[in-house]
Protein backbone atom coordinates (compact mmCIF):
# COMPACT_ATOMS: atom_id res chain seq x y z
CA UNK A 1 0.00 0.00 0.00
CA UNK A 2 2.98 2.32 0.59
CA UNK A 3 5.82 2.51 -1.87
CA UNK A 4 8.54 4.87 -2.99
CA UNK A 5 8.32 5.56 -6.73
CA UNK A 6 9.41 8.18 -9.25
CA UNK A 7 7.51 11.41 -8.60
CA UNK A 8 6.50 14.24 -10.94
CA UNK A 9 9.09 16.96 -11.39
CA UNK A 10 6.70 19.62 -10.06
CA UNK A 11 6.47 17.77 -6.75
CA UNK A 12 10.19 17.12 -6.48
CA UNK A 13 11.05 20.76 -7.16
CA UNK A 14 8.49 22.12 -4.70
CA UNK A 15 9.66 19.73 -2.01
CA UNK A 16 13.26 20.61 -2.86
CA UNK A 17 12.52 24.30 -2.34
CA UNK A 18 10.89 23.53 0.99
CA UNK A 19 13.85 21.36 2.02
CA UNK A 20 16.36 24.10 1.22
CA UNK A 21 14.23 26.60 3.12
CA UNK A 22 14.20 24.36 6.21
CA UNK A 23 18.00 24.12 6.10
CA UNK A 24 18.37 27.88 5.55
CA UNK A 25 16.05 28.67 8.46
CA UNK A 26 17.95 26.35 10.78
CA UNK A 27 21.29 27.81 9.67
CA UNK A 28 20.02 31.38 10.02
CA UNK A 29 20.66 32.09 6.36
CA UNK A 30 18.43 34.49 4.44
CA UNK A 31 17.37 33.39 0.96
CA UNK A 32 14.99 34.35 -1.84
CA UNK A 33 13.57 31.75 -4.19
CA UNK A 34 13.81 32.72 -7.84
CA UNK A 35 12.98 31.45 -11.35
CA UNK A 36 10.99 28.38 -12.37
CA UNK A 37 7.61 27.86 -10.80
CA UNK A 38 8.07 30.79 -8.40
CA UNK A 39 7.62 33.31 -11.23
CA UNK A 40 4.26 35.06 -10.92
CA UNK A 41 1.62 34.01 -13.44
CA UNK A 42 1.09 37.61 -14.55
CA UNK A 43 4.62 37.60 -15.96
CA UNK A 44 4.67 34.23 -17.64
CA UNK A 45 2.50 31.12 -17.81
CA UNK A 46 3.37 28.78 -14.96
CA UNK A 47 6.53 26.99 -16.01
CA UNK A 48 8.47 24.36 -14.12
CA UNK A 49 12.22 24.68 -14.16
CA UNK A 50 14.52 21.71 -13.94
CA UNK A 51 16.22 22.74 -10.73
CA UNK A 52 15.77 24.88 -7.65
CA UNK A 53 17.25 28.40 -7.83
CA UNK A 54 17.86 30.53 -4.78
CA UNK A 55 19.54 33.89 -4.17
CA UNK A 56 21.40 34.02 -0.86
CA UNK A 57 22.24 37.09 1.17
CA UNK A 58 25.98 37.32 0.41
CA UNK A 59 27.03 37.31 4.06
CA UNK A 60 25.11 34.03 4.55
CA UNK A 61 26.60 32.11 1.62
CA UNK A 62 29.33 30.31 3.60
CA UNK A 63 27.02 29.20 6.39
CA UNK A 64 24.35 27.98 3.98
CA UNK A 65 26.99 26.14 1.95
CA UNK A 66 28.14 24.31 5.10
CA UNK A 67 24.57 23.58 6.19
CA UNK A 68 23.32 22.13 2.92
CA UNK A 69 26.42 19.98 2.49
CA UNK A 70 25.80 18.58 5.96
CA UNK A 71 22.25 17.67 4.89
CA UNK A 72 23.14 15.63 1.82
CA UNK A 73 23.64 18.12 -1.01
CA UNK A 74 26.86 17.46 -2.93
CA UNK A 75 28.77 20.11 -4.84
CA UNK A 76 28.31 19.69 -8.60
CA UNK A 77 30.06 22.82 -9.89
CA UNK A 78 31.66 25.67 -7.97
CA UNK A 79 31.38 29.45 -8.26
CA UNK A 80 34.73 29.60 -10.03
CA UNK A 81 33.78 27.28 -12.86
CA UNK A 82 29.97 27.31 -12.94
CA UNK A 83 29.57 30.17 -15.42
CA UNK A 84 31.49 33.14 -16.86
CA UNK A 85 29.91 35.27 -14.12
CA UNK A 86 31.03 33.03 -11.23
CA UNK A 87 27.67 33.82 -9.70
CA UNK A 88 26.23 30.43 -8.81
CA UNK A 89 27.24 27.15 -7.30
CA UNK A 90 25.35 23.99 -8.22
CA UNK A 91 24.62 21.12 -5.84
CA UNK A 92 22.83 17.83 -6.28
CA UNK A 93 20.74 15.93 -3.75
CA UNK A 94 19.55 12.34 -4.08
CA UNK A 95 15.92 13.26 -3.35
CA UNK A 96 15.63 16.83 -4.66
CA UNK A 97 17.92 16.98 -7.68
CA UNK A 98 19.82 20.13 -8.63
CA UNK A 99 20.09 23.30 -6.58
CA UNK A 100 21.61 26.52 -7.96
CA UNK A 101 22.82 28.74 -5.15
CA UNK A 102 23.27 32.30 -6.45
CA UNK A 103 25.47 34.68 -4.52
CA UNK A 104 24.55 37.46 -6.93
CA UNK A 105 22.56 37.80 -10.12
CA UNK A 106 24.38 38.30 -13.45
CA UNK A 107 23.81 41.71 -14.95
CA UNK A 108 23.43 43.52 -11.63
CA UNK A 109 26.37 45.82 -10.96
CA UNK A 110 25.17 47.13 -7.61
CA UNK A 111 27.13 45.70 -4.67
CA UNK A 112 25.70 42.18 -4.09
CA UNK A 113 24.66 42.85 -0.50
CA UNK A 114 22.88 46.07 -1.45
CA UNK A 115 21.32 44.31 -4.44
CA UNK A 116 20.00 41.57 -2.17
CA UNK A 117 18.37 44.22 0.01
CA UNK A 118 16.72 45.78 -3.04
CA UNK A 119 15.44 42.42 -4.30
CA UNK A 120 14.21 41.38 -0.85
CA UNK A 121 12.24 44.62 -0.48
CA UNK A 122 8.55 43.73 -0.66
CA UNK A 123 9.24 40.00 -1.03
CA UNK A 124 6.19 37.83 -0.42
CA UNK A 125 5.70 34.27 0.82
CA UNK A 126 4.61 31.22 -1.12
CA UNK A 127 3.50 28.14 0.80
CA UNK A 128 2.37 25.27 -1.38
CA UNK A 129 3.60 22.23 0.54
CA UNK A 130 3.47 23.26 4.18
CA UNK A 131 6.73 25.23 4.33
CA UNK A 132 6.70 28.87 3.28
CA UNK A 133 9.47 30.63 1.41
CA UNK A 134 10.03 34.15 0.11
CA UNK A 135 10.09 35.26 -3.52
CA UNK A 136 10.91 38.78 -4.80
CA UNK A 137 8.01 41.13 -5.46
CA UNK A 138 6.57 41.01 -8.97
CA UNK A 139 8.48 43.98 -10.43
CA UNK A 140 11.74 42.47 -9.19
CA UNK A 141 10.77 39.13 -10.72
CA UNK A 142 10.12 40.86 -14.05
CA UNK A 143 13.56 42.47 -13.91
CA UNK A 144 15.27 39.16 -13.08
CA UNK A 145 13.45 37.49 -15.97
CA UNK A 146 14.65 40.05 -18.49
CA UNK A 147 18.21 40.02 -17.10
CA UNK A 148 18.18 36.25 -17.36
CA UNK A 149 17.11 36.50 -21.01
CA UNK A 150 20.22 38.59 -21.68
CA UNK A 151 22.38 35.53 -21.01
CA UNK A 152 20.60 33.18 -23.37
CA UNK A 153 22.71 32.69 -26.47
CA UNK A 154 20.56 33.08 -29.55
CA UNK A 155 17.62 34.54 -27.59
CA UNK A 156 15.32 36.76 -29.64
CA UNK A 157 15.67 40.32 -28.27
CA UNK A 158 12.60 41.40 -30.24
CA UNK A 159 10.33 38.98 -28.40
CA UNK A 160 11.92 39.97 -25.07
CA UNK A 161 11.24 43.60 -25.89
CA UNK A 162 7.64 42.83 -26.88
CA UNK A 163 7.17 40.91 -23.64
CA UNK A 164 8.60 43.83 -21.68
CA UNK A 165 6.42 46.39 -23.46
CA UNK A 166 3.28 44.36 -22.90
CA UNK A 167 3.27 45.56 -19.29
CA UNK A 168 1.34 48.80 -18.58
CA UNK A 169 3.41 51.99 -18.82
CA UNK A 170 3.43 52.54 -15.04
CA UNK A 171 4.81 49.05 -14.43
CA UNK A 172 7.49 49.55 -17.06
CA UNK A 173 8.54 52.80 -15.41
CA UNK A 174 8.73 51.19 -11.97
CA UNK A 175 10.79 48.35 -13.38
CA UNK A 176 13.13 50.71 -15.22
CA UNK A 177 13.73 52.54 -11.94
CA UNK A 178 14.56 49.20 -10.36
CA UNK A 179 16.99 48.38 -13.18
CA UNK A 180 18.64 51.74 -12.65
CA UNK A 181 18.85 51.19 -8.89
CA UNK A 182 20.40 47.75 -9.46
CA UNK A 183 22.77 49.23 -12.05
CA UNK A 184 21.67 46.59 -14.53
CA UNK A 185 21.27 48.80 -17.58
CA UNK A 186 23.85 47.03 -19.78
CA UNK A 187 22.33 43.58 -19.26
CA UNK A 188 18.86 45.04 -19.81
CA UNK A 189 19.99 46.64 -23.06
CA UNK A 190 21.45 43.30 -24.14
CA UNK A 191 18.17 41.53 -23.47
CA UNK A 192 16.16 43.93 -25.63
CA UNK A 193 18.74 44.16 -28.42
CA UNK A 194 20.26 47.56 -27.61
CA UNK A 195 23.70 46.50 -26.40
CA UNK A 196 25.39 48.62 -29.07
CA UNK A 197 24.36 51.72 -27.09
CA UNK A 198 27.01 50.59 -24.57
CA UNK A 199 29.90 50.04 -26.94
CA UNK A 200 33.04 51.01 -24.99
CA UNK A 201 31.45 50.20 -21.63
CA UNK A 202 33.61 47.80 -19.51
CA UNK A 203 30.80 45.23 -19.64
CA UNK A 204 30.21 45.49 -23.39
CA UNK A 205 32.48 42.63 -24.46
CA UNK A 206 31.21 40.28 -21.78
CA UNK A 207 27.57 40.73 -22.79
CA UNK A 208 28.49 40.53 -26.44
CA UNK A 209 30.26 37.25 -25.74
CA UNK A 210 27.57 35.63 -23.62
CA UNK A 211 24.62 36.70 -25.75
CA UNK A 212 26.04 35.72 -29.12
CA UNK A 213 27.56 32.45 -30.27
CA UNK A 214 31.31 32.87 -29.89
CA UNK A 215 34.50 31.39 -28.63
CA UNK A 216 35.39 30.61 -25.03
CA UNK A 217 38.37 32.95 -25.26
CA UNK A 218 36.06 35.85 -26.08
CA UNK A 219 33.96 34.99 -23.06
CA UNK A 220 37.01 34.95 -20.77
CA UNK A 221 38.32 38.19 -22.21
CA UNK A 222 34.89 39.75 -21.67
CA UNK A 223 34.94 38.58 -18.08
CA UNK A 224 38.33 40.14 -17.51
CA UNK A 225 37.18 43.45 -18.97
CA UNK A 226 34.06 43.46 -16.82
CA UNK A 227 35.77 42.42 -13.55
CA UNK A 228 34.79 44.67 -10.66
CA UNK A 229 38.36 45.43 -9.59
CA UNK A 230 41.97 44.89 -10.61
CA UNK A 231 42.49 41.99 -8.13
CA UNK A 232 39.33 40.35 -9.53
CA UNK A 233 40.66 40.76 -13.05
CA UNK A 234 44.04 39.28 -12.13
CA UNK A 235 42.35 36.33 -10.42
CA UNK A 236 40.40 35.64 -13.59
CA UNK A 237 43.49 35.83 -15.72
CA UNK A 238 45.27 33.47 -13.35
CA UNK A 239 42.45 30.98 -13.49
CA UNK A 240 41.65 31.11 -17.19
CA UNK A 241 44.32 28.69 -18.39
CA UNK A 242 43.67 26.15 -15.63
CA UNK A 243 41.78 22.96 -16.27
CA UNK A 244 38.17 22.98 -15.10
CA UNK A 245 38.46 19.74 -13.18
CA UNK A 246 34.77 19.72 -12.26
CA UNK A 247 33.67 20.01 -15.89
CA UNK A 248 36.14 17.33 -16.91
CA UNK A 249 34.76 15.04 -14.22
CA UNK A 250 31.21 15.55 -15.51
CA UNK A 251 32.31 14.82 -19.07
CA UNK A 252 34.08 11.65 -18.00
CA UNK A 253 31.42 10.61 -15.53
CA UNK A 254 34.06 10.09 -12.82
CA UNK A 255 36.93 11.84 -11.11
CA UNK A 256 39.64 12.48 -13.72
CA UNK A 257 43.04 10.95 -13.11
CA UNK A 258 46.12 13.12 -12.71
CA UNK A 259 47.19 12.05 -16.20
CA UNK A 260 43.85 13.10 -17.71
CA UNK A 261 44.09 16.51 -16.01
CA UNK A 262 47.60 16.98 -17.40
CA UNK A 263 46.42 15.94 -20.87
CA UNK A 264 43.54 18.44 -20.70
CA UNK A 265 45.91 21.13 -19.43
CA UNK A 266 48.21 20.61 -22.39
CA UNK A 267 45.26 20.54 -24.79
CA UNK A 268 43.82 23.91 -23.67
CA UNK A 269 46.54 26.25 -24.94
CA UNK A 270 46.20 24.64 -28.37
CA UNK A 271 42.42 25.11 -28.26
CA UNK A 272 42.85 28.75 -27.16
CA UNK A 273 45.34 29.33 -29.95
CA UNK A 274 42.95 27.83 -32.48
CA UNK A 275 40.13 30.06 -31.23
CA UNK A 276 42.39 33.12 -31.45
CA UNK A 277 43.25 32.20 -35.03
CA UNK A 278 39.58 31.78 -35.99
CA UNK A 279 38.74 35.10 -34.33
CA UNK A 280 41.54 36.82 -36.24
CA UNK A 281 40.28 35.43 -39.53
CA UNK A 282 36.72 36.55 -38.75
CA UNK A 283 37.96 40.08 -37.98
CA UNK A 284 39.81 40.26 -41.29
CA UNK A 285 36.75 39.38 -43.32
CA UNK B 1 -5.25 13.31 20.42
CA UNK B 2 -5.12 14.93 16.99
CA UNK B 3 -2.64 13.87 14.33
CA UNK B 4 0.05 16.51 13.93
CA UNK B 5 3.28 16.61 12.01
CA UNK B 6 6.29 15.98 14.22
CA UNK B 7 9.21 18.30 14.91
CA UNK B 8 10.80 17.81 11.48
CA UNK B 9 8.46 19.49 9.02
CA UNK B 10 6.63 17.34 6.51
CA UNK B 11 6.10 18.55 2.95
CA UNK B 12 2.69 17.57 1.55
CA UNK B 13 1.23 17.70 -1.96
CA UNK B 14 -2.22 16.24 -2.50
CA UNK B 15 -3.49 15.93 -6.07
CA UNK B 16 -6.84 14.53 -4.93
CA UNK B 17 -5.82 11.09 -6.12
CA UNK B 18 -2.26 10.84 -4.89
CA UNK B 19 -0.58 12.22 -1.78
CA UNK B 20 3.14 12.96 -1.79
CA UNK B 21 4.89 13.33 1.56
CA UNK B 22 8.46 13.90 2.69
CA UNK B 23 10.15 14.60 5.97
CA UNK B 24 12.34 17.66 5.49
CA UNK B 25 15.02 18.34 4.78
CA UNK B 26 16.25 14.85 3.92
CA UNK B 27 13.31 13.06 2.27
CA UNK B 28 12.74 10.66 0.59
CA UNK B 29 9.35 11.27 -1.01
CA UNK B 30 6.64 8.80 -0.07
CA UNK B 31 3.73 8.30 -2.45
CA UNK B 32 0.30 7.30 -1.15
CA UNK B 33 -2.33 6.25 -3.66
CA UNK B 34 -5.90 4.96 -3.46
CA UNK B 35 -6.86 3.72 -0.02
CA UNK B 36 -3.48 4.77 1.43
CA UNK B 37 -4.23 8.39 0.51
CA UNK B 38 -7.74 8.12 2.01
CA UNK B 39 -6.28 6.74 5.24
CA UNK B 40 -3.63 9.48 5.49
CA UNK B 41 -6.24 12.22 5.07
CA UNK B 42 -8.47 10.59 7.68
CA UNK B 43 -5.51 10.25 10.06
CA UNK B 44 -4.88 14.00 9.79
CA UNK B 45 -8.49 14.74 10.71
CA UNK B 46 -8.58 13.50 14.29
CA UNK B 47 -7.23 11.02 16.85
CA UNK B 48 -5.04 8.39 15.20
CA UNK B 49 -6.69 5.58 17.16
CA UNK B 50 -10.02 6.39 15.49
CA UNK B 51 -8.71 6.63 11.93
CA UNK B 52 -10.48 3.43 10.83
CA UNK B 53 -13.79 4.84 12.15
CA UNK B 54 -13.36 7.89 9.93
CA UNK B 55 -12.30 5.87 6.88
CA UNK B 56 -15.16 3.33 7.11
CA UNK B 57 -18.07 5.61 6.08
CA UNK B 58 -16.04 6.91 3.14
CA UNK B 59 -15.47 3.45 1.69
CA UNK B 60 -18.71 1.79 2.87
CA UNK B 61 -16.99 -0.95 4.85
CA UNK B 62 -17.41 -1.82 8.51
CA UNK B 63 -14.66 -0.16 10.57
CA UNK B 64 -13.70 -3.36 12.37
CA UNK B 65 -13.12 -5.10 9.04
CA UNK B 66 -10.39 -2.63 8.05
CA UNK B 67 -9.05 -1.56 11.46
CA UNK B 68 -6.02 -3.86 11.34
CA UNK B 69 -4.86 -2.64 7.91
CA UNK B 70 -5.59 0.99 8.69
CA UNK B 71 -3.77 0.93 12.03
CA UNK B 72 -0.82 -0.82 10.42
CA UNK B 73 -0.45 1.93 7.81
CA UNK B 74 -0.90 4.66 10.43
CA UNK B 75 1.83 3.06 12.58
CA UNK B 76 4.14 2.96 9.60
CA UNK B 77 3.55 6.60 8.73
CA UNK B 78 4.21 7.56 12.36
CA UNK B 79 7.44 5.53 12.46
CA UNK B 80 8.61 7.25 9.27
CA UNK B 81 7.92 10.69 10.72
CA UNK B 82 5.11 11.42 8.26
CA UNK B 83 2.50 11.57 11.02
CA UNK B 84 2.99 12.71 14.61
CA UNK B 85 2.09 10.13 17.23
CA UNK B 86 -1.15 11.06 18.89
Amino acid sequence: MVEEVAVPLEVRLRFGRAAVQVVADRAGAEILHIKGETVHESLRPRQMGTDVDILVRPSDVARLDRAIRAEGWRLHSSFAYGSPFAHAQTYIHDAWGYLDLHRWFPGIRLDPTDAYEVLARGAYAIDEVGVGYLVPQIDAQAVLLVLNAARIVGADPESTREEWERAPRQEQERRLRLISELRADVAFATAIGELERFRGHPEYRLWKAVSEPGSRSAEWWGRVRAARSLPDALALIARAPLVNVERLAHLLGREPSRREIVTEFLRRPRRAAAEAWRSLRRDRR
Amino acid sequence: MTARVRMDPVARWDTGETVYLAVLPGGPITVLEGSAAVIWRAACDGPLAETADRVAPQVGIDADAIRGEVDSLVDRLVSEGLLAPG
